[in-house]
């Protein structure tokens, strides 16, 4: 059973939803009502940061090809999970498959966009975006936020767990607080003076006015998110008891927040959280490739079951849906130093008890490559769309600027 | 904790996982604000011009006044300043300060030298090159020198995470240190040749048949063109070029590899003729190296990211130019490009002041001067028992030698968050904090006494503040301490500089 302290260990980069700054109060009362007429599902979105390998992720281990391309890196035929007669999961994904049997997860195969990037930043900004062209600022996270209120202001749907804000949360309208690790997620000074610097610190904040700098806005409203986010978070924290031991690892203590502030959410005060984003880095195998994907992929299957059981047990296992994402996959062809190098389409995966369980998409084909890289067969956009239609509630066309037919990914 | 701390970053798994050092991204403003200043406001700003926003009339109407520009020329050049330090560069002068600022080899710096070996790089200890630089902030007498090698270890990065050999680490700091204002193409062609680079973008091990294409595909986006400024085809042509080099290891007493200096075989290097950049030739890494920096595109971005790091986060074409045609007349100098914008109109003017957010490490070590601590510096930015990874400059968001990936720190806005602020305003309260308290190590420094609030509000305010605040935050504090002219007890002076440092613009350079 993980102690409060051992959990704090260990930040993932976890982004949630959260609490009410007080400059935003006064609309909270009209905002909830718009939000309580909405859904109360919550979608938490894990991202395999620096370019997941799909192929030794969902295997083609039928196709020869794939050993053709792959002669060191590829995953042996015995080993591979199979779910179906042409592909299978990592053996690492072992948690992952046993949720997959029980119905829980779908998997979309092959997703990319057009005239793919090859660039870390720019994929990222591209799928948090969702602009390939790379002009829109707001994150498609941050648009539904948006959506979700009224002009003056709205609670607070998003957190960002983590010492940063992935930019799939930016938004116009939106401040999402940040935490970077509870137990220090709280304003110190000697206990004597403490709530009378707390006053002086908010009206020295207050009385640098927007006017005057382009900064001075993002202060006011970061350390009136920060002070009003740490009231509700620690209260969140401090009334949950985990249902499973969670594994020992960033990722597992980032979800395990993520899990107590849906717990926290449930019919309380605090608006339920509606998305969290956790990141798990690391995923750049231009050499020795199996000896770092492996690992990763048994954290990302151990913590995502942990979670998942931990959902279950509280009773929010039909409310919850986690989705994966990677800015692009790796080269078809593995290189001379037994790593690969950047590629393109790639899978995700969709955990939930209201998934539509299975293969989604095609998977991608091993002979007519691009350049040696993998042609996508679902836009990811599709999948946004599916996700925020059907899980979200909201209108994809709204939030992404465009249609985009969504994928149908839910049985709701 | 005997481990070292291995922080898992973006793109090169460490072997133990511990907390994610996370670059602050960007949080959002309110809708207005944003419309009125677009979105620097938003992201520390990336190349596209978004709107005028910055300091306008009131604020900036400071600039008036010489001392008010001798400090922020101070802010942007350096780590922070004691009451001591600004005097005499009052005392100067405007041009005299530019003039001890930009001629910084001249200068010694003993001092920071000796204080810098008492914490040498330890091979057993791989946060140690870190704790080495902090100290060099803390103490240097060339504080330009020293932002300007912030400024290359943000931009030609590397990760001691991955390389894993803190003494490999330093060597490249120092590298970085002793040629901050060279030609830029001999700056990029010693990097290039740089063990720890080496072994970071995996240069090291490339070679003929199975070129590795990490290095120049990071070296041409980040480091030299930009996105967009070469193909996949460049990338590809590119890396044959780079093919030939290892970088030999040997397990030190600590069982973690020592890296060697870089050999090269000409047997592993692919010598066929290569397209790069519209150019044909048997090119090796350094003729790569020439050919980008002859691009125009070149002389544009590096110009562009020295200009985002000392002057504001948008700047137009038409802003850069002159730096680049001086940066191109120099013959690629960028000692002679920094000195052209510290001595220019464009840098004392009023969208330069309060522009830019301050980094954790200005932040930090500023405080730490502001208040005499620099000879605990190493303490105060401790982990304190609490584990690394509640290190005060590791929650702020910049731990030196571990820029969160490839990119560097975005900068700007992205610095502030709430777990960021926490972070600040936290490690403030610790600088003030008794020894006696749990959790709290830094000894309160003998800070000079004053007989009423008004009295300090005005002494810090000065050298901290341009003494540049809204009159509502001046009446804030001294509330605060009980009126202007209420006698101070030292818990009421620590709160009242504590107040004074929390204040939102110490955030802004």
């Amino acid at each position: 059973m993980s102690t409060r302290r051992d959990f704090m260990k260990q930040m993932a980069v976890v982004s949630l939803g959260l609490g009410v700054p007080a400059v935003f109060a006064k609309a909270t009362a009209a905002a909830r009502a718009e939000v309580s007429a909405g859904t109360a599902r919550t979608l938490i979105v894990v991202q395999l940061a620096g370019g997941a390998d799909g192929l030794n992720t969902v295997v083609p281990y039928a196709d020869g090809r794939y050993r053709d391309l792959r002669p060191a890196l590829a995953i042996p035929e015995a080993e591979v999970l199979r779910l179906d007669d042409r592909v299978g999961l990592n053996p690492a994904l072992s948690g992952i498959k046993t949720l997959y049997d029980e119905g829980k997860v779908a998997i979309v195969q092959g997703v990319g966009y057009p005239n793919p990037s090859f660039s870390h930043f720019k994929a990222m900004d591209i799928w948090q975006t969702a602009d390939p062209e790379g002009k829109a600022r707001e994150g498609w996270l941050g648009s539904y936020f948006d959506s979700l209120t009224d002009v003056d202001g709205h609670p607070l749907t998003g957190l960002s767990a983590g010492r940063s804000l992935p930019p799939a949360f930016r938004a116009q309208k939106t401040t999402v607080p940040s935490v970077g690790s509870l137990d220090t997620f709280a304003l110190q000074a000697p206990t004597a003076v403490a709530s009378k610097r707390e006053a002086s610190l908010v009206q020295l904040y207050d009385a640098y006015k927007p006017s005057n700098t382009p900064y001075a806005a993002l202060l006011d409203n970061t350390v009136d998110a920060a002070l009003s986010s740490a009231r509700d978070l620690n209260a969140a924290h401090a009334a949950y008891k985990p249902a499973v031991t969670y594994p020992e690892s960033s990722l597992a203590s980032g979800l395990q927040l993520l899990a107590e502030l849906i717990d926290a959410g449930e019919g309380s005060e605090p608006t339920p959280l509606r998305v969290g984003h956790v990141t798990l880095g690391g995923f750049d195998t231009h050499t020795q490739q199996a000896g770092e994907l492996t690992p990763l992929l048994t954290d990302l299957s151990a913590a995502l079951t942990a979670f998942w059981r931990d959902i279950e047990a509280h009773g929010h296992g039909d409310d919850v849906a986690v989705m994966t994402w990677s800015e692009f996959g790796r080269r078809a062809g593995e290189n001379g130093q037994a790593g690969t190098d950047h590629g393109s389409a790639t899978p995700m995966f969709l955990l939930g008890n209201r998934v539509k369980a299975g293969l989604h998409g095609d998977a991608p084909s091993l002979s007519s490559l691009d350049n040696g890289n993998l042609q996508f067969t679902v836009d990811f956009r599709s999948v946004y769309a599916g996700i925020l239609e059907s899980w979200l509630e909201a209108s994809a066309t709204d939030v992404l600027g465009q249609k985009f037919e969504p994928m149908d990914l839910f049985a709701v | 904790m005997a481990t070292e701390d291995d922080r898992p970053n973006l793109f090169h798994r460490a072997i133990t996982r511990r907390g994610v050092l996370g670059t602050a991204a960007g949080a959002s403003v309110l809708a207005a604000a944003y419309a009125a200043f677009g979105r620097d406001a938003l992201d520390g700003g990336d190349d596209q011009a978004s709107g005028s926003g910055a300091a306008t009339a009131t604020e900036a109407l400071a600039l008036e006044r010489e001392e008010v520009r001798i400090a922020h020329l101070l802010r942007r050049t350096g780590f922070g300043v004691t009451r001591d330090d600004y005097d005499r560069y009052i005392a100067m002068g405007l041009d005299a300060t530019i003039d001890e600022v930009v001629n910084f080899g001249v200068i010694s710096d003993s001092e920071a030298d000796a204080q810098a070996a008492r914490v040498a790089p330890d091979e057993g200890n791989i946060g140690s090159a870190a704790l080495w630089w902090v100290v060099r902030m803390a103490h240097t007498k060339r504080p330009l020198q020293e932002k300007m090698t912030l400024f290359w270890h943000g931009l030609l990065t590397s990760q001691v995470s991955v390389v894993r050999d803190p003494i490999a680490m330093a060597d490249q700091n120092t590298f970085l240190r002793q040629n901050v204002f060279a030609r830029f193409p001999d700056i990029l062609k010693g990097i290039t040749r740089d063990r720890a680079m080496m072994v970071y973008l995996d240069m090291a091990g490339s070679r003929r048949g199975a070129p590795n294409e990490n290095y120049p595909r990071e070296l041409m986006e980040l480091f030299s063109l930009g996105e967009g400024n070469f193909t996949e085809q460049d990338v590809r042509e590119a890396a044959r070029a780079f093919t030939g080099w290892s970088v030999p290891r040997q397990r030190n007493d600590s069982g973690r590899p020592t890296l060697l200096e870089p050999v090269f075989n000409p047997r592993n290097f692919d010598d066929g003729p290569k397209t790069v950049l519209g150019e044909i030739g048997p090119f090796d890494a350094d003729d790569v190296l020439d050919i980008i920096t002859n691009q125009p595109q070149s002389a544009r971005y590096i110009t562009g990211r020295l200009f985002k790091f000392f002057v504001y986060p948008d700047p137009s074409d038409a802003d850069l130019q002159p730096f680049v045609d001086t940066y191109l007349s120099s013959g690629m100098s960028i000692g002679a490009t920094v000195e052209a914008m510290l001595r220019s109109d464009v840098f004392y003017s009023p969208k330069a002041y309060r522009a830019v957010v301050k980094s954790p490490l200005e932040y930090a070590i500023g405080a730490v001067k502001a208040l005499g601590l620099q000879s605990n510096v190493a303490t105060v930015l401790a982990a304190r028992g609490q584990g690394r990874d509640n290190a005060p400059l590791n929650q702020m968001g910049q731990v030196p030698m571990e820029p969160p990936n490839v990119a560097g720190w975005r900068g700007g806005g992205t610095w502030l968050n709430s777990s960021t602020m926490f972070a600040r305003l936290n490690f403030l309260n610790s600088l003030g904090t008794p020894a006696g308290q749990p959790r709290q190590a830094a000894p309160v420094a003998a800070m000079p006494k004053f007989a009423t609030a008004g009295e300090a509000f005005d002494h810090y305010a000065t050298f901290l503040l341009d003494a540049n605040l809204p009159d509502a935050a001046r009446q804030a504090v001294l509330d605060y301490a009980g009126g202007p002219d209420a006698a101070l007890t030292a818990d009421t002076q620590r709160d009242l500089v504590y107040l004074l440092l929390a204040m939102p613009q110490y955030h802004l350079s």
